[in-house]
């Protein structure tokens, strides 16, 4: 829902949604959205499913195409363009779907549980790959809004942790995450970030 | 790679399209006139086997001009339904109700709105047939565009709009390709009841006056009024290869080209599970036209043309926005006359057949009650036994479309021979039930092996309960229940007998029936060739006077299960409106990741 609502997708009941001081009008052009359930376009090849945020905002064609191959090669999917979604395994299928945020150059890039739907290992190396694109200043993106429900994820990712209580979900607090990057989950002090959160959602 | 990519199944259509828009054009080209009196030139007074190919073409070319138009008309109004929940709220049981009126019920519009309208030529009385079969096909591809466009799941949908694509660009990339599943597939279902229905809709009725169309269906009725069972078989032969020509040549590529869209789909195991017909080189032949297609779809400017008609749109919504006040009084003024002429007709006196239409509606429940549970007798079985084979799901929906495809009225003579020599009214009433059957069992299996089929794609569960050693009757009813749960609208629909009871009902009632025929031994609704005392003119519809108030006999016996099938629609609406997540596999809702999906994201997004 609050990513929803920060995408601009649905308008607030009340309030407002500010991007760079303005309030949202519509789809916010300026992010994009990864997805559990990866929601890509079965019908359509991996590169047209990267294609298609570009060929909305009526990018040339040869841009686009060559755009998308780029991406496709960042997420480590070359080699992959034509194939169908339902030809993937559960990793490459959110490749192409990272990839398809990706493409279109965003600020912001939301993450809707991005590794739930996928198997432990699968997903410690997708984590690896996301933090590693994070860092790549080529990248486009300068922040990450990601939605979690694992403590251990949101400590290990995130500069910064926001819990939400459930029912009304409010702002159960909101913490920095001091540790240097890399981190490692045996670090000190991780144990104990995990804890406080814990303890805070409890 | 899967093999569906190479022979890209639409073509075969646009084929037909093309050959149709090309006969339709050198039409214009010639001068009118003549081209009416090469169609005159095909209705011959007495039918012979040489006009079968002609009157097969004209047939199929009246069934594409209606499925196209049904097409539209469902595409228009599905999408409103879908995105407009607060219209889908009247949208779809009016649906409902139309689907449950069966043909002859439009009969009365069709002959003012296309006879009396637009004088009785030629053109008028096609339009009117293609009507008649537009009022057969269109309902039920309104009903599949609304289940595609509500199906899609609510990730797809927020990924696409999320990456900003709106306009022309959502609907050829989301909505239309998330539709093709449905669209083919009920299509196939609209096909078989237009055929199902040609008798009735090419011999055009009004008053006295009767208009046979040259066609498959009046060459039927036309074969067994003058008791001509020679050509009448050889036109029902004529019909049932057209109608394997269609599923061999157009579905059946048309289908395995459908599976891509499937959201569950893995073209890993249905590539093995489909049966490849070889494609009669038509998909060859087409491939280089399709790449000129595209070629010129690159050339076209197509932003500008989506940006224009955006503007259009625009300006349309602002025009609207002005005089939508005076169209609604206008279309206001206009029902309430209608509503005042229509409450006029049904002042008395009545025609005093209407005393007998309480006694009748319940005797036509009864029977259709009779025809239902008849159906499912064989109807279960059967598909129990081919949720075990894939090849056996095949031959089976074949045989369904074929089946479903014959009109009713063709088994009537055979049926009167068969049974009323030997038991009377009894063999009236038998005969009754079984044409309401020829109706009805077709659309129950299709709807059994389409959830049979979505069965399948899952590992399969008859296979499971085996590997638990189930005993044989609780084997089975492990198999019905993963039906229920796994299909609720696949059951949903087995739910709606009266749809194909009603159409076998409207068909039922032997007014095809030539005169020699018993009539009094059944109490039917009307009777009017008896009731005015007047000889029923062999292979007539119900002739209705201009002064009768339209009641379509089938259509008002039924009442009572259109409404409870009304109810189990919005039922249906409100679990599946657009506003809530629902996912569209089987497979995918019934998992627990999916069930803990939906949990997680209502948690983790406070809503």
């Amino acid at each position: 829902m609050l990513l929803r609502l920060m995408m601009g997708l649905i308008a607030p009941t009340s309030g407002a949604v500010l991007s760079q001081g303005q309030p949202l009008a519509g789809v916010n052009l300026r992010a994009a959205m990864v997805f559990q359930s990866f929601a890509l376009l079965p019908w359509l090849t991996v590169q047209a499913n990267v294609e298609i945020g570009l060929k909305a905002r009526d990018l040339p064609e040869e841009e686009a195409k060559r755009r998308a191959a780029a991406y496709l090669d960042k997420v480590g999917l070359d080699g992959y363009e034509e194939a169908y979604p339902a030809e993937l395994s559960g990793g490459m299928k959110q490749r192409a779907g990272l990839a398809r945020a990706l493409a279109v150059e965003p600020d912001l890039l939301f993450m809707d549980e991005p590794f739930a739907g996928l198997d432990p290992l699968t997903s410690a190396n997708l984590r690896e790959e996301v933090l590693t694109l994070w860092s790549d200043h080529e990248m486009p993106v300068h922040t990450v809004v990601m939605v979690t429900h694992i403590i251990e994820e949101a400590v290990l990712m995130a500069d910064r942790v926001i819990v939400l209580g459930s029912r009304p979900g409010r702002v159960a607090a909101d913490l920095p995450i001091p540790l240097e990057r890399p981190r490692n989950k045996r670090d000190e002090g991780f144990d104990r970030l995990v804890d406080s959160i814990f303890e805070k959602i409890v | 790679m899967p093999e569906t990519r190479r022979t890209p199944g639409w073509l075969p259509v646009a084929a037909v399209a093309v050959m149709l828009a090309g006969a339709a054009l050198t039409g214009l080209f010639q001068h009118p006139r003549h081209l009416l009196s090469l169609a005159r030139a095909l209705v011959p007074p007495a039918a012979s086997f040489a006009d079968l190919p002609g009157a097969a073409a004209w047939s199929l070319l009246r069934l594409t001009g209606a499925y196209l138009a049904s097409l539209i008309f469902s595409w228009i109004v599905a999408y409103r339904a879908a995105t407009r929940p607060a219209e889908a709220r009247w949208i779809l049981p009016l649906l409902d109700v139309g689907q449950s009126v069966p043909v002859l019920g439009f009969f009365p519009a069709a002959i003012y709105v296309f006879v009396g309208g637009l004088g009785g030529g030629r053109l008028a009385l096609e339009l009117a047939a293609m009507f008649l079969l537009f009022t057969s096909m269109a309902w039920n591809i309104a009903f599949g565009i609304y289940e595609g466009l509500t199906t899609i799941p609510l990730e797809t949908r927020t990924a696409v709009q999320s990456l900003g694509v709106r306009g022309a660009l959502l609907w050829r990339s989301l909505l239309l390709p998330a539709c093709v599943p449905t669209i083919v597939y009920n299509s196939i279902l609209s096909w078989t009841n237009g055929w199902y229905f040609l008798i009735a809709s090419e011999i055009i009725a009004a008053g006295p006056v009767k208009y046979d169309l040259p066609g498959l269906g009046s060459i039927l009725s036309l074969a067994f009024a003058h008791g001509d069972l020679k050509l009448a078989t050889a036109a029902l032969i004529t019909l049932i290869t057209v109608v394997l020509a269609i599923e061999y040549l157009v579905w059946r590529p048309v289908r395995a080209w459908s599976r891509r869209f499937r959201y569950d789909s893995q073209p890993s195991e249905s590539a093995e599970e489909t049966f490849r017909m070889p494609d009669f080189g038509l998909p060859t032949l087409l491939r280089p036209l399709r790449t000129a297609g595209r070629a010129l779809g690159r050339r076209l400017p197509l932003a500008e043309a989506n940006r224009g008609m955006a503007a259009a749109a625009r300006a349309w919504a602002k025009v609207w926005h002005i005089a939508r006040w005076p169209v609604w009084a206008g279309l206001a003024v206009w029902g309430a006359l209608a509503i005042v002429g229509m409450v006029r007709a049904l002042l008395p006196p009545w025609p005093h057949e209407a005393a007998t239409l309480p006694l009748a509606l319940l005797f036509s429940f009864l029977r259709i009650n009779a025809a239902y549970v008849l159906a499912l007798l064989w109807i279960i079985p059967v598909s129990l036994w081919a949720s075990d084979h894939p090849r056996g799901v095949r031959v089976l929906s074949t045989v369904a479309q074929v089946g479903a495809s014959l009109p009713a009225t063709a088994f009537f003579p055979v049926l009167v021979a068969l049974l009323v020599g030997r038991f009377g009214g009894v063999g009236m009433e038998m005969i009754s039930v079984a044409l309401a059957l020829t109706g009805m069992q077709w659309y129950l299996l299709f709807n059994m092996l389409s959830g049979v089929q979505r069965v399948a794609a899952d590992p399969s569960p008859a296979r499971a309960a085996r590997l638990h050693a189930l005993a044989g009757h609780r084997q089975r009813g492990g198999m019905g229940r993963h039906l229920e749960r796994a299909h609720p609208l696949r059951v949903r629909r087995l739910s709606r007998p009266c749809l194909p009871g009603d159409r076998g009902r409207g068909a039922a009632q032997p007014r095809h029936l030539p005169d020699r025929q018993p009539h009094a031994a059944l109490p039917l609704a009307r009777r009017p060739g008896r009731d005015r005392g007047g000889v029923q003119p062999p292979g007539v519809g119900p002739a209705l006077p201009a002064r009768r108030p339209p009641l379509p006999a089938g259509g008002l016996k039924c009442s009572s299960c259109v409404t409870s099938r009304c109810r189990s629609t919005t039922a249906a609406v409100r679990s599946r409106s657009w506003t809530t997540s629902t996912s569209r596999s089987p497979t995918d809702s019934s998992s627990p990741s999916s069930a803990r999906r939906a949990r997680a994201s209502r948690c983790c997004c406070g809503s």
